[in-house]
């Protein structure tokens, strides 16, 4: 029982902390992590802080300062710079951009908050992987 | 004690089938002529010594035998030898290739690395094998030299992807060899976690690439044993390619799902012959620069089966320049052999997809 309850504490304290993201309206929980020196070194040339998290499946992503949002047609992306702080850093694909919070503490939270904006489609971090080769 | 015993046992192997020549021409010999009793032009011969041993091309009797491989358990590559993939242009995105091997020289046209956005795509890591792998499996030069890839006459372009990647530098990848103009993409990789933008690339590419026609994107289907779920190889649009061992079933390890397309062989109690790195970071114990059939870090997985369906379509493409995605992929869900234990509804089930490719069909 005892270890019952220290475990739904657990869980309700990284709920809480507010990591995760939306994917299909979803919204995925992700525990932080240290990051391990392996990434860190494959990962040397980012000069900006990524933070590492576990998903629920057990894979590792990271996460820095950059978002990747797909804006609704006729939507500027020039629209979100001011109400949410963020840069535009490029185009990747027709209306999906690739765009950047101030700090990495910051991405989560921004990530969110676009999910809900009328002129965005969808939100998320530009996570990286681990590229597994078979 | 293991190890040494295989090594024995691979060098008896070799030994007793001929480890040379005469070994590769026993099963060209039986090539050579075609339905309509033209000969195959000279060029076309295969005089590489370890042909012999890619037994997933077609059966070598001898072989075969010693190895107690499924007489079907090739793709049946037989009349195939008419093509070579020329004129047809396949981007690999893996981890590292070694250009200086002798049997891919003149065989690479462009390559890329996402790290350091230079045209140096060497090995760095002690796995860095994996590329040259994969791409001697679909380009290793028809030349007398250890060898013979599928598509030995496609130009090939080499995209090196970095360890841990974002989507977006998984984005700009698909871009770099749409940029390059593949006709086709391999894949012996996945992350089991494909972001809803990266998806998207990959499907327009499928639907757009090739001026319209569509680029053919393969991926390996993976080696845990399990569901699909959310990989890159679960996109829709993107042929999918599990593993079949030995004994034309199944490899265990292959993963499956209703997004399957084909198999194709990938080894297990034997490995897909093919090259390796010729530095530190070759992974082979038998032959520098190869990794033979016995070799004891043989190379198996879904990551040599997708080459093979690579390779396999470009000769498609060589063909029929003008078939499109949608084209190629009907062509192997209607002439792919219907193996294995399991029963396919209206042609398929999750575990073969529409079966195992066949060379000789898809090229009739």
């Amino acid at each position: 029982m005892q270890k019952f309850i220290i475990m739904s504490i657990l869980l309700t304290l990284s709920y809480a902390g507010g990591n995760f993201y939306y994917y299909q309206d979803k919204k995925i929980f992700l525990t932080p992590i240290q990051s391990s020196v392996k990434i860190q070194r494959s990962y040397s040339k980012q000069t900006n802080k990524i933070n590492y998290y576990k998903t629920r499946k057990g894979d590792i992503v990271g996460i820095g300062k950059e978002l990747i949002i797909k804006l609704k047609d006729g939507a500027e992306p020039q629209s979100l710079v001011n109400k949410y702080h963020i840069i535009i850093k490029k185009r990747l694909i027709k209306n999906i951009y690739l765009v950047e919070v101030n700090n990495t503490k910051e991405t989560l939270n921004t990530s969110n908050k676009l999910t809900f904006d009328d002129n965005v489609i969808y939100a998320q971090p530009n996570f990286i992987k681990r590229m597994q080769q078979r | 004690m293991k190890k040494l015993f295989l090594c024995t046992f691979c060098f008896f192997t070799l030994f007793i089938s001929g480890c040379g020549e005469s070994g590769s021409n026993q099963s060209t010999k039986t090539n050579i002529v075609n339905k309509n009793n033209t000969t195959i032009p000279k060029e076309r011969l295969v005089t590489d010594p370890y042909f012999y041993q890619q037994w997933y091309l077609e059966d070598n009797i001898t072989f075969y035998k010693q190895n107690d491989i499924d007489k079907n358990a090739s793709i049946h590559f037989g009349k195939s030898y008419r093509y070579t993939g020329k004129g047809v242009k396949i981007a690999i995105i893996d981890n590292g290739l070694d250009v200086t091997h002798p049997d891919l020289k003149g065989r690479i046209v462009r390559t890329y690395d996402i790290s350091t956005n230079s045209s140096v795509v060497s090995n760095d890591s002690i796995d860095g094998y994996h590329g040259t792998a994969v791409t001697g499996i679909i380009a290793a030069d028809a030349n007398s030299i250890g060898i013979k890839g599928i598509a030995s006459g496609s130009k090939i372009m080499f995209l090196k992807y970095k360890k841990y990647m974002s989507d977006s530098e998984t984005i700009e990848l698909f871009r770099k060899a749409q940029e390059f103009g593949a006709d086709i993409i391999n894949c012996s990789w996945g992350t089991y976690n494909v972001s809803p933008a990266v998806k998207e690339e990959i499907q327009d590419l499928a639907k757009n690439g090739r001026n319209g026609k569509g680029t053919i994107i393969v991926f390996a289907a993976g080696n845990d044993d399990q569901y699909m779920g959310n990989d890159e190889s679960a996109i829709p649009g993107v042929i999918a390619v599990g593993s079949t061992n030995k004994y034309n079933l199944r490899a265990w390890y292959s993963n499956y799902g209703k997004h399957l397309d084909v198999v194709a062989p990938g080894g297990y109690y034997i490995g897909i012959t093919t090259l390796d790195d010729m530095g530190d970071n070759g992974a082979g114990s038998l032959v520098k620069g190869y990794l033979l059939a016995n070799d004891p870090n043989a190379f198996m997985g879904t990551s040599a089966a997708a080459p093979i369906v690579s390779g396999v379509i470009a000769l498609m493409l060589e063909k029929n320049p003008n078939m499109t995605r949608a084209e190629v992929e009907e062509a192997l869900k209607n002439k792919s052999d219907k193996i294995g234990k399991i029963d396919y509804v209206n042609g398929f089930n999750n575990y073969y997809g529409y079966g195992k490719i066949d060379a000789s069909m898809l090229l009739k």
